[in-house]
């Protein structure tokens, strides 16, 4: 998958998740679907460390040298090679200024946990991972799995 | 003026070649002095007598077929390239003068003198070594001179044929012609191009042979153990990843198998093959250089992890490989196949947490 695929799949899973959790945004299905959350006063956010080298141990720029990550969701904690990703986020964020502006581009180490709950069940545990998939391609091993209880 | 004619009491000598072994063949031709008139009667002190040598192949010396070696010299003996004379090799020179007096008296042509002139041939190569290690390489020293020990002119080209044999004595029908006449003093060779069957002891001989076609005797044997060169390598080597999709940190090296020799011949049934594979940074593949990716391996491709290997990120690697046979027999070295190793991926994420903010 290219770059460009690659955030068009994370532009339209964020504009699915979007219209289903975001109310008043129109386009979602308002009628009491169980899909659909309440917002809640806090946001769930899977934070990570991008990793400072490749794997034969040279130094990485996590800006220019990784693409996106891959996010995998299981109910336990046995994530396999043939598991796929739940969704792909850029590597690289814009960070913006409070004049609105561009101010500077910087490394993802965010991912906000509430674009994954049309893909997940309320009340149960889930283990959360990630990948790293370099320019190249080339993809990292999976970093320790993080519990995230959805309530 | 004297009316007695002048005699020429010349009697000419044809010298053994001059042992000046840094140049050219150079022979000598000498006569007698001539100080008498034919009646016995002293040439005066007052006339200058200089002599005229001619040679001929014509044993009659006909006038015709006299061609001059020397015009005018006062001395008593001339030195000549039997070459630069054009005397044809192998056939008899007959050498005759005549004397001279300035005031325009002369003597009759005096008896001939003859004279075998030798073909030349050149040395033989001396010095004949092969190397004991792949690639095989015979050399020897540069011929320089004939046989008698006179240089070999510098416009004569001189061409070395390298043959092999099983009989010691390298009688002609039993050599083989390894390569092309060379004008260098060393041949690689193929030993199973060549046709030698492995483990046997071999022969080795250079001959010399010059432009214009004489040819040395061989040179002294020079006795060679053919070792084993008869297994294929292994060939077609690639490397592909693992994954097929570019993504995986490990790859694979593969290669054809070997079922045969270099002659063509199927490896026997019951032999068994098996392959040892390394990597190097070196192009050269020198042995010093090359680490083991696997050893003894019957299948025809391992997967490696390039990071495991020490290979670095983006370097540039080369891949080779032999064969071997159960019975002992080894291929040489494969020719390498380079690669730049694009080994791994990011190292993964790390100290992942859940987080949770107030919503602004």
């Amino acid at each position: 998958m290219n770059a460009s695929s690659v955030r068009l799949t994370v532009f339209l899973m964020a504009l699915i998740v979007a219209m289903i959790v975001l109310p008043g945004c129109g386009g979602g299905d308002e009628g009491g679907s169980s899909e659909v959350f309440p917002p809640s006063g806090s946001i769930t956010s899977l934070e990570w460390d991008p990793p400072k080298t490749f794997g034969d141990g040279t130094p990485i720029n996590p800006v220019r040298d990784i693409d996106y990550y891959e996010f995998f969701l299981r109910t336990d904690e046995n994530f396999t090679d043939s598991d796929l990703p739940m969704a792909q986020v850029s590597a690289v964020t814009d960070v913006f200024g409070p004049n609105g502006n561009l101010h500077s581009r910087g490394p993802t180490a965010e991912f906000t946990l509430e674009n994954l709950l049309p893909f997940v069940e309320r009340g149960k545990r889930y283990y959360i991972t990630i990948k790293a998939v370099g320019i190249d391609g080339l993809k990292s091993g999976y970093m320790s799995p993080v519990v995230w209880d959805v309530s | 003026m004297r009316s007695h004619r002048v005699i020429l009491l010349v009697i000419l000598f044809v010298g053994a070649t001059l042992p000046l072994s840094t140049s050219a063949e150079q022979r000598r031709v000498t006569w007698t002095p001539v100080s008498t008139y034919t009646d016995g009667t002293p040439i005066g002190a007052d006339k200058i007598l200089t002599y005229r040598v001619y040679w001929t192949t014509d044993p009659g010396l006909s006038t015709g077929s006299l061609r001059s070696l020397v015009s005018s010299i006062p001395e008593t003996s001339i030195t000549f390239d039997p070459t630069d004379a054009g005397m044809p090799r192998g056939q008899t020179i007959f050498f005759t003068a005549k004397s001279v007096l300035n005031t325009g008296e002369q003597s009759s042509f005096s008896e001939a003198v003859a004279w075998d002139n030798p073909v030349l041939v050149p040395s033989s190569p001396s010095n004949i070594v092969a190397t004991d290690q792949a690639p095989w390489q015979i050399s020897w020293d540069a011929v320089t001179t004939y046989t008698d020990g006179t240089l070999i002119g510098p416009g004569k080209a001189v061409l070395y044929t390298v043959y092999w044999t099983s009989d010691l004595w390298l009688e002609g029908g039993s050599l083989h012609q390894i390569g092309s006449p060379t004008s260098a003093t060393s041949l690689s060779f193929d030993s199973v191009a060549a046709e030698m069957a492995g483990y046997q002891t071999v022969y080795l001989t250079v001959k010399a042979v010059l432009g214009t076609g004489e040819e040395s005797s061989f040179s002294g044997a020079f006795a060679w153990d053919v070792p084993f060169d008869g297994l294929i390598a292994p060939e077609n080597m690639v490397v592909t990843d693992s994954s097929g999709d570019g993504t995986s940190g490990t790859d694979i090296l593969s290669w054809d198998p070997v079922t045969r020799y270099r002659n063509g011949n199927p490896i026997e049934e019951g032999k068994k093959v098996t392959y040892d594979m390394y990597w190097t940074t070196d192009p050269g593949l020198s042995a010093g250089m090359l680490t083991t990716l696997s050893s003894s391996v019957e299948s025809t491709s391992i997967t490696f992890d390039p990071s495991a290997f020490g290979m670095k990120r983006n370097q540039r690697v080369y891949f080779t490989g032999k064969s071997k046979l159960s019975t002992g027999e080894e291929s040489a070295l494969s020719p390498s196949i380079s690669w730049r190793v694009s080994n791994s991926g990011p190292a993964a994420p790390s100290n992942g947490r859940i987080s949770r903010k107030k919503k602004k």
